[in-house]
């Protein structure tokens, strides 16, 4: 029996006892006394600690956290203890669902369950510490007590709380998206309750994804509706008549669905304080509400307007102006529902479609109070609507990697309209990978001075039993349904937690926006990288002389085969970490 | 009891369907009727429309019935594939992709006769020939009922 504790950025093997991330096994320091943390006022910091019984079964358990003392007090309540559940990936048992310790009846033991991990030999917990934002800065330390069966083991934990404070607003923005309803399904209750988007049950389930990403400074994106256009039901306030008389018979489905989420009471008791969402789909869509059947005819024009009208009203009298609205068309003509690509578009003369609807919205979405804004996910043609009319025409733009950094004059020319920016795809980020891939987009965001990154999916959960292998090795999950556990709410993963980690990174290097301190930083982030300008913006290629619409996926993946994808040691991100704080300690 | 009125409804629903499914408008609607690249497809926007209109308004004769109504062309190059065209308020059991052409529609395909597809004890497709002003057969309107749920991504 050997009891020890690792950082936040390694995993352990549940199979074997060894570290996940084995090439490089030398940057994982076992410590087995003391543990020492860095961190600013309200930020989480992060270890584990692992049970490794060679496989001898371990059957009571219990862990023992003390306040910690130091300049002042952090009480033990500021900890957080999760169970770490192993998953079956490439012969390996990798650690990422975490059960809540205290929440759910289900206890820690080895193996910690004799249906999916008969084999387990290691076991471990995942343990969140949480920095208040009064606590005064300097050195902390407190007692941690672990007992396996017969055997025990004290810890010190040494945090240093640095005399800086993380903004509890974001300033990246980590985008979890999801398509709805991609939940009920993954949750018996709800699967077996046709009146689930009705008697709450689903709202409540919903709402924890929320709180989950807003508590790990994520944004949860849930699409409203289908490709078909059909919108799922509590995602849009039942409408009645048509044409000149469409209107909103009862906003109260859409009220009780959201109005939580966009007053913020949602949030209430989230640690970095609560307040609306940031990001949200407007369900309006090409069917939705105005009929496709009177596509082209002036009618579509009226119930599009109306109702749109009708939300930027209904949205200023509820007080709900913090939340950026997103007109969206996710629609792709591949699906045979409509003959133009609102997702993505490749063929120029699909985005005709953008100046019809802009047309629209445009004099609403001015004169309203309320954030409404047009958003378009672009990649194939995004060079060409950089430099047209489409850049003063759509607000928010979530773009393809790989395509935005042949355009180094982008972020500008966004900026310069108050356009948002996000990136996405390209690097691999399944519970197989080394956490630093999750690592590199906050830091891509950063360097490229834009506003967030998407992951695309995060509530992919397919068809397969999460709990034993998810699908795709879990790329497109970052949480876990926690039915099986006892616990009918969703529960987050070793991922999302490194994912917030990173992200409070990030929002701490772009505090210094405006400052030497943030060249500083990206020159820091370019030593470790062994980096420079061409790493982030690459050389325009050949392609581009060309109709995107003429690109295939071979000639793409030609265009981007050169590029270097990073490939480090987890630890980087603490030494990144560590970088940045005495940069801005230094410039205070 | 209950079979024959419902099958006399859809074939009704199907008659008046074709009606404004204008078979010319069908035939040429698809641009690139031989490309293998779902990426690639391309349409001729206003038929698209004319047509799309047609296959809604023919599922919401009955809303009883639930009806979804799919246009299905075979692949010039290879008359054992189907393609369906423009799907209306979900796709097709076969999904979205090119597909093999099952029996009963290969039927409506060269016979022009229309033909039903059972699919479970509560669930078939009809398939019934669309013609072009030479009265030629160029498509295959599918009018899916009893499913249930409406197919997506």
């Amino acid at each position: 029996m050997d009891i020890y504790l690792i950082k936040d950025y390694f995993r352990i093997d549940g199979l074997c006892g060894r570290v996940v991330e084995e090439e490089y096994s030398q940057d994982c320091i076992k410590y087995d006394s003391v543990i020492g943390l860095v961190g600013a006022k309200n930020e989480y910091v992060s270890f584990q600690v692992v049970i490794d019984s060679a496989g001898e079964k371990v059957d009571n358990f219990k862990i023992d956290l003390s306040d910690l003392s130091g300049p002042g007090s952090i009480s033990n309540s500021a900890y957080e203890v999760y169970i770490e559940w192993f998953h079956k990936i490439n012969g390996k048992y990798i650690p990422d669902a975490l059960i809540p310790y205290d929440k759910t009846d289900f206890k820690f033991r080895i193996p910690l369950d004799e249906k999916y991990l008969k084999d387990q030999k290691a076991g471990a917990l995942w343990i969140d510490l949480y920095i208040p934002e009064d606590a005064p800065a300097g050195d902390y330390t407190g007692k941690l007590r672990v007992s396996a069966d017969n055997f025990s083991k004290e810890f010190e934990v040494r945090v240093k709380v640095h005399d800086i404070a993380l903004c509890s607003e974001s300033k990246v923005f980590a985008d979890l998206n999801a398509y709805a309803d991609s939940i009920s399904h993954v949750f018996p209750h709800l699967a077996q309750n046709p009146n689930r988007y009705t008697d709450g049950s689903y709202f409540e389930v919903e709402r924890e994804f929320y709180r989950l990403a807003y508590e790990h400074r994520c944004v949860f994106h849930h699409l409203p509706y289908k490709h078909s256009g059909a919108v799922v039901e509590s995602y849009a306030p039942e409408l009645e008549g048509e044409g000149l008389d469409i209107r909103v018979k009862s906003w109260d489905i859409y009220d009780r669905h959201f109005g939580p989420l966009l007053d913020g009471s949602a949030f209430k008791g989230c640690k970095r304080g609560s307040a609306p969402v940031q990001f949200m789909y407007l369900p309006f869509n090409f069917c939705w509400p105005a009929d496709y059947v009177k596509w082209g005819k002036k009618g579509y024009r009226t119930e599009f307007r109306r109702i749109m009208k009708e939300f930027t009203r209904h949205f200023e009298e509820k007080g709900w102006t913090n939340t950026y609205m997103e007109l969206f068309f996710n629609h792709k003509k591949r699906y045979r529902y409509f003959p133009f690509d609102g997702d993505e578009t490749r063929f120029q003369e699909d985005a005709v479609i953008f100046e019809i609807f802009h047309e629209y919205v445009r004099d609403i979405f001015e004169e309203t109070k309320a954030k409404f804004i047009f958003r378009t996910d672009s990649s194939w043609s995004y060079g060409l609507h950089l430099h047209d009319k489409y850049i003063d025409i759509c607000n928010m733009w979530v773009v393809g990697g790989s395509i935005f950094s042949w355009f180094p004059e982008g972020p500008r020319m966004m900026q310069e309209r108050n356009n948002i920016v996000f990136i996405y795809g390209g690097i691999p980020r399944g519970m197989a990978e080394n956490l630093q891939s999750l690592f590199f987009w906050p830091v891509r965001a950063v360097m490229l001075d834009i506003d967030g990154f998407t992951l695309w999916n995060s509530t992919g959960f397919g068809t397969q039993d999460p709990l034993e292998t998810p699908y795709g090795n879990g790329n497109t999950i970052y949480w876990y349904p926690g039915s099986y556990f006892g616990y009918n709410l969703p529960i987050p993963s070793i991922r999302l937690k490194a994912l917030r980690n990173y992200v409070q990174m990030a929002d701490m290097m772009k505090m210094t926006k405006g400052t030497w301190m943030l060249d500083e930083i990206k020159d820091m982030i370019n030593r470790f990288y062994n980096a420079d300008e061409k790493f982030w913006w690459r050389e325009k290629p050949e392609l581009l002389n060309t109709p995107p619409h003429t690109w295939t996926n071979q000639k793409l993946s030609d265009a981007t085969a050169g590029y270097r994808k990073p490939k480090e040691s987890p630890a980087l991100a603490e030494r990144m970490k560590t970088e940045t704080l005495k940069i801005i300690t230094s410039g205070r | 009891m209950n079979k024959a009125p419902r099958v006399l409804d859809i074939d009704n629903i199907a008659r008046i369907g074709l009606m404004y499914l204008d078979g010319d408008l069908v035939e040429n609607v698809m641009l690139d009727k031989l490309s293998l690249d779902y990426d690639d497809v391309t349409y001729n926007h206003e038929q698209f429309y004319e047509l799309k209109s047609a296959l809604t308004k023919t599922e919401r004769i009955n809303p009883d019935l639930d009806i979804t109504a799919v246009l299905w062309q075979l692949r010039p190059d290879n008359d054992q594939l189907a393609v369906p065209i423009i799907c209306g308020n979900a796709f097709p059991e076969e999904g979205w992709e090119i597909t093999l052409v099952n029996p009963e529609m290969d039927r409506v395909f060269k016979t022009g006769e229309s033909c039903v597809k059972k699919r479970s004890d509560t669930c078939s497709s009809h398939y019934y020939a669309v013609r072009n002003s030479d009265n030629a057969i160029v498509a295959v309107l599918e009018l899916l009922v009893g499913r249930g749920y409406r197919k997506d991504i």
